[in-house]
């Protein structure tokens, strides 16, 4: 047979294929569900695509390819085939009809006519490409007042794509005393599948943007790491480990079977060998060098500088207040741009000192390999946001309670292999450690699909611990909030791997010293989540400046709940107690800070005086105060190594007004007063 | 049960168009052409949204905004404010005063009901 006979054949062949692909098109329509019918139009094209590579027509079948790669997508459900995409496949098929037939008649087909036509197919197997994003969506909480309703926005979500999952999370709604049914106080997480891209998603929460915390980043499809054959074969049970291994040391390298085949002597695989290592080495170098190791002491210095300038800021702010007159309008303007250019260089000068936690997360791999190992686990670490920042301190601090958490989580979250089978789950258990930052958070999620909390082992624990008197009037909150309670372990035989209950009060007590907090999401046999919100940095904070006597102090907002002038009938002394007051029906205990501090005051009663009330280890206390002053951002500085160190004084920083204040350490007092208390 | 919408801007053209648009979607239309007068339209009747202009004689947007954010029948109701791109520092006051979404004038009717449908189903 000649050559002409064979381009004959490929010719009859590719016009029957055309003839399918088209009817194929037209159906798929009606049914887009129809699997079959997508795979059959794809073999059709993947034929044609095929032999006319065969035959040198290689313009054709790069033509092909691109179809090809449309309907590979559609066959895969990342595509959906609308009207637009089966419009355009169906114009590719007329222009392929087209090509065939100049192939049949010897002429020449102008491929330059079908290059808008290719580009456009290969946006669409782009653009369409379905991914899928977290959506993270904390309302503000006077969303219901500006007359908006949270629902219809995830009824939005559902017209851009589809909502693989939600979740509410309800762990924000205070107690019924407390609960104010104008606000908002749920939060949701969305995973949605869709074709869109990041900036649509973004548009749905057009109006609710302002007060609302929205954050939406695209998931990395796991599936997405294909496996080594070697380890697929194992997996499917095809072949033995060790035979994999067998099989690899006889594998020859690439030099080795080209000096045995006399193409190349060893000493030029030496040296090509050698050149390649050099250009590693000089991409390792480049990847280094856009980073300058700089000495922290340099940069704490610079961080103070910038802090003294925020302080500047808030003494002109006073002064224009102050002054009011024209003038002062016009100086205002100013300002507020020397203060916007202010808070930028203050807003770098802190993220000099942030750091990715992606180093450290990877740490955890390799803990979870070894831990997963010796409990005969098969556990793997999923890790997201390694790029999210975190203050160097806060990053060094909250390593050891991550490394607690991975390890709770694998003890005593996730199950046994034989018992996952069972409960239908995947046999291979899966931790996730993401981190991700929200307005002035970051929060860091260890994730585990295992059992869940259990309410009940709990309750008995805690019971049998002492820790509660009774499981009546708790809800499921209080309850899984025990576990962070001294003394709780839920373990029932020791591990070597998560320890002796000295565990989550511990990791608890370290995030709070972060002026961070933890909170519990659990569902039975779904898994568990972790989540620690810390703050971005250490040296910032926002605190509420308070006066006693002659005195100006400042509480950290942070562990601030309310404050208030309390009733006079409010005010009691209890038996071993000591002084509490009444809010709300709630006896808390009032400290005296005059007492504490040793220090005058000028209201010594505390209906004439204010009492902040803050929270410390999920206990309220009243700090009796002479009077709030205001609230500010305040630059907390050390006290030197001239001062010992005090118990109750954080650090202090230099006002507004110019004058220096001492910021309180909240904890430090509680613990103080509370062991004066029972002396 | 359709729902009912009230346009507010003195511009008969203006308010024509959006109550064309809307009725044509399937919506009650209420019509006022200023801030006072959607107030005593208001009474007793039930509103499912409101859509104001901002700049109208006698009370403007801005003002019937907040005056509906203190009575107790729409206190929760959707609320969208006609601006333009000029409008900025307007529209961050009518944010403030409790609107709960906006529209750039000029736009198309289907911008229009896309908006609409934002707020009632």
């Amino acid at each position: 047979m000649d050559i002409e006979k064979l381009l004959r054949v490929f010719i009859d062949e590719a016009v029957e294929r055309i003839g399918e692909i088209e009817d194929g098109l037209l159906e798929i329509e009606k049914s887009p569900q129809d699997m079959e019918l997508i795979n059959s139009i794809f073999r059709a094209a993947h034929t044609i695509k095929g032999s006319s590579g065969t035959f040198g027509l290689s313009d054709i079948s790069r033509f092909t390819h691109c179809m090809e790669e449309i309907l590979d997508l559609m066959r895969n459900g990342k595509l959906i085939p609308e009207k637009e995409i089966v419009n355009t496949l169906l114009e590719a098929n007329d222009i392929l009809k087209e090509m065939i037939e100049t192939v049949a008649s010897g002429g020449s087909f102008d491929f330059s006519r079908c290059e808008g036509l290719v580009s456009r197919m290969k946006s669409l197997a782009e653009k369409k490409e379905l991914r899928q994003f977290k959506i993270i969506f904390i309302p503000s909480a006077d969303l219901f007042r500006r007359g908006i309703e949270p629902t219809i926005i995830i009824e939005d979500l559902k017209n851009i794509g589809e909502i693989v999952d939600i979740q509410a999370y309800s762990d924000e709604v205070p107690t019924l005393s407390e609960f104010n049914p104008e606000e908002l106080y749920l939060r949701w997480d969305i995973l949605l599948r869709t074709d869109r891209e990041e900036s649509e998603i973004k548009e749905v929460f057009e109006f609710v943007e302002d007060g609302s915390k929205i954050k939406i980043f695209p998931v990395t499809d796991a599936e997405k790491d294909i496996p080594f054959l070697g380890q697929m074969l194992i997996k499917e049970g095809v072949v033995a480990p060790e035979d994999v291994d067998a099989a690899l040391k006889t594998q020859k390298r690439l030099g080795e079977i080209l000096v045995e085949e006399g193409k190349a002597t060893s000493e030029e695989i030496e040296r090509v060998i050698a050149k390649q290592r050099n250009s590693k080495q000089e991409s390792f170098k480049k990847s280094i060098t856009s980073t300058i190791r700089v000495d922290l002491g340099k940069l704490d210095h610079l961080v103070n500088i910038v802090g003294e300038m925020v302080i500047i800021h808030s003494m002109f702010q006073q002064f224009i207040n102050s002054n009011g007159n024209r003038e002062a309008e016009k100086l205002d303007l100013i300002f507020n741009q020397l203060q916007r250019i202010g808070k930028d260089i203050q807003e770098s000068v802190m993220s000099l000192r942030m750091l990715p936690v992606g180093e450290v997360f990877h740490r955890f791999t390799r803990l979870v390999r070894e831990l997963s190992e010796t409990r005969n686990k098969e556990i793997e670490l999923i890790i997201t946001g390694e790029e999210t920042e975190l203050d160097k301190g806060v990053l060094e601090k909250i390593t050891d309670p991550l490394v607690h958490l991975i390890r709770n989580a694998i003890d005593h979250g996730i199950e046994e292999t034989e018992e996952r089978i069972a409960k239908g789950k995947p046999a291979r258990g899966r931790i996730h450690l993401s981190a991700f930052q929200l307005g002035d958070s970051v929060y860091i999620e260890v994730e585990d699909d295992g059992r869940g909390l259990d309410r009940e082992k709990i309750l008995r624990k805690a019971l049998s611990a002492g820790l509660i008197n009774s499981g009546e009037g708790l809800t499921d909150d209080q309850i899984f909030n025990l576990i962070f309670q001294p003394g709780f372990s839920t373990a029932e035989k020791v591990t070597d791997i998560s320890g002796r209950g000295v565990g989550m009060d511990v990791v608890k007590k370290n995030i709070e010293s972060l002026n961070g907090k933890i909170f519990i999401r659990t569902k039975p046999d779904a898994g568990t989540t972790i989540s620690i919100k810390l703050p971005l940095t250490l040296a910032i904070i926002d605190g509420l400046t308070v006066g006693i006597g002659e005195e100006v102090f400042v509480i950290p907002i942070s562990s601030v709940i309310e404050s208030l002038r309390p009733e006079r009938c409010n005010v009691k002394t209890l038996n071993e107690k000591g002084e509490v007051i009444n809010v709300r029906d709630e006896y808390i205990p009032l400290l005296r800070l005059h007492e504490i501090l040793d220090i005058p005051a000028m209201k010594i009663k505390p209906w004439e005086a204010i009492v902040v009330v803050t929270s410390h280890e999920d206990k309220k206390y009243g700090l009796l105060v002479d009077d709030l002053i205001g609230q500010q951002q305040v630059v907390i500085k050390n006290l030197g190594n001239a001062m010992p160190k005090v118990r109750d004084i954080a650090g202090g920083t230099i006002l507004g007004d110019g004058r220096v204040a001492l910021v309180l350490d909240v904890p430090g007092i509680i613990d103080i007063a509370t062991k004066a208390l029972m002396n | 049960m359709a729902k009912t919408v009230l346009i507010v801007d003195d511009s008969t053209s203006m308010r024509q168009m959006v109550s064309f648009t809307l009725k044509d979607a399937g919506y009650e239309i209420v019509e006022a052409v200023n801030g006072r007068d959607a107030l005593n339209k208001v009474n007793g009747r039930k509103i499912e949204m409101v859509i104001t202009d901002l700049n109208m004689p006698e009370m403007d947007g801005i003002e019937l905004i907040r005056q509906l954010r203190c009575s107790a029948g729409l206190r929760f109701t959707p609320i969208v404010m006609l601006t333009t791109e000029s409008q900025e520092s307007k529209k961050e006051e009518g944010k403030r005063a409790g609107a709960s979404g906006w529209i750039v004038k000029p736009f198309t009717p289907e911008q229009l009901v896309s908006v609409v449908k934002k707020f009632v189903r």
